[in-house]
């Protein structure tokens, strides 16, 4: 039991298919992911501001992790 | 060292205040199945404005109002405090399977921790700091009364690690996560998120980040069960408070999870303390907190130190 992974949150994610979850939770991770990797190239080129850099950073990196393996594994499920 | 009381509120604390609250309502929708998809929406919008649009005119608009500094440390805790919706938009990008829980949590830890430790330093909070223990003592009390809490959650019916007849390697797997997992609660909620808002808020923000972290296990099934978790997040943040160093709790926190699910049911069974959903429990425990909140609130907490100054830096807002 943990507060990082809640059984409701796990639990809504399982009961739905790769393609049904990554169509619909997926979606907003890749959403954000997105707009943030746009702010972050819209921040950049105003000014150099490392700090900034360093939190856009840590909050693309596991959108992008995520986003990856989603997409891995719908590529491997269309290869199966 | 150096301990002193917040003279008051300023505005840009209770914005920070505020966003913190609507974080917090935000977890509690979220955990109500059926709302799953519409709090990962939300959440979505939360991070994107605590990280950029929000924490931009936070700043600007409060600069007027209030000293540099004040506005500097309510954008910090602001910005800490995306972590916690982020980790629900990363839960729920994720490609779970059936009976991949461990997995899942295991590669979530993965990612916050290292996201909370990768942006310690843009909220001043020095990674030495996020692992340092300060006054030892205090830090090893804690960290051992995460196995005596970890008692009382078996007790109350936390439920087991690994099913009767696991085989060893899934055994391994379930522990490891749940290392992880208590390792990168720890680091977001008391390393980075908790240090930010009570440099912010002071003792007032100790409280509310405690109670966001509980607010996080209110899926835990059972009152008795939400409120040990609250009486824990009460003990470790109590230790933060005082030193800005998070070892004990991340021990503390660790042995609690491992204790819980693994230690005592291994050692003395896999039933729950007949007494667990006894309305009496509850009531105690609800009296545990409130004392123990209390106890935190009338404590002086660490608002300053060798990372305060770097504050001030106008790139900061």
């Amino acid at each position: 039991m943990t507060g990082l992974l809640p059984h409701v949150v796990a639990h809504a994610v399982e009961r739905r298919s790769v393609y049904g979850a990554s169509t619909s939770y997926g979606l907003i991770a890749l959403v954000l992911l997105l707009v943030l990797l746009a702010e972050w190239d819209a921040i950049g080129s105003l000014a150099r501001l490392p700090r900034r850099s360093l939190m856009f950073a840590a909050v693309t990196i596991p959108l992008a992790v995520a986003a990856s393996l989603t997409i891995i594994t719908r590529v491997a499920l269309l290869i199966h | 060292m150096t301990v002193r009381r917040l003279p008051s509120l300023r505005l840009p604390s209770v914005v920070a205040v505020t966003l913190l609250l609507i974080v917090m309502a935000v977890e509690i929708v979220l955990i109500a199945p059926g709302h799953v998809l519409s709090g990962g929406i939300v959440d979505g919008v939360l991070v994107f404005v605590l990280v950029t649009v929000g924490a931009r005119v936070f700043g600007w608009r409060l600069a007027a109002e209030a000293p540099l500094a004040t506005v500097a440390r309510s954008v910090s805790a602001a910005r800490a405090l995306a972590l916690v919706p982020l980790m629900r938009v990363t839960a729920l990008g994720l490609p779970l399977r059936q009976g991949s829980p461990a997995v899942g949590t295991l590669v979530l830890a993965g990612l916050l921790g290292s996201a909370a430790v990768l942006c310690a330093p843009a909220l001043c909070v020095s990674r030495r700091s996020l692992w340092g223990s300060g006054s030892r003592w205090l830090h090893a009390l804690v960290a051992l009364s995460g196995l005596l809490l970890g008692y009382l959650a078996y007790l109350l019916g936390a439920p087991a690690l690994w099913a009767a007849g696991a085989r060893p390697g899934r055994i391994w797997l379930v522990l490891i996560a749940a290392i992880a997992a208590g390792a990168a609660e720890e680091l977001v909620f008391r390393g980075t998120v908790q240090v930010t808002f009570q440099r912010a808020c002071g003792r007032v923000g100790v409280v509310g980040v405690t109670a966001l972290f509980a607010s996080t296990y209110l899926g835990a099934g059972s009152a008795a069960l939400v409120l040990l978790y609250a009486l824990a997040g009460i003990a470790f943040a109590h230790v933060v408070a005082r030193t800005e160093r998070a070892a004990g709790a991340v021990v503390g926190h660790v042995l609690l999870a491992v204790g819980a699910g693994g230690l005592w049911p291994v050692l003395f069974g896999r039933k729950a303390a007949s007494w667990a959903h006894d309305p009496a429990t509850v009531v105690a425990m609800a009296a545990a907190v409130v004392i123990a909140a209390a106890f935190v609130l009338s404590r002086p907490v660490r608002v300053a130190g060798p990372d305060v100054a770097a504050e001030q830096r106008p790139d900061h807002v």
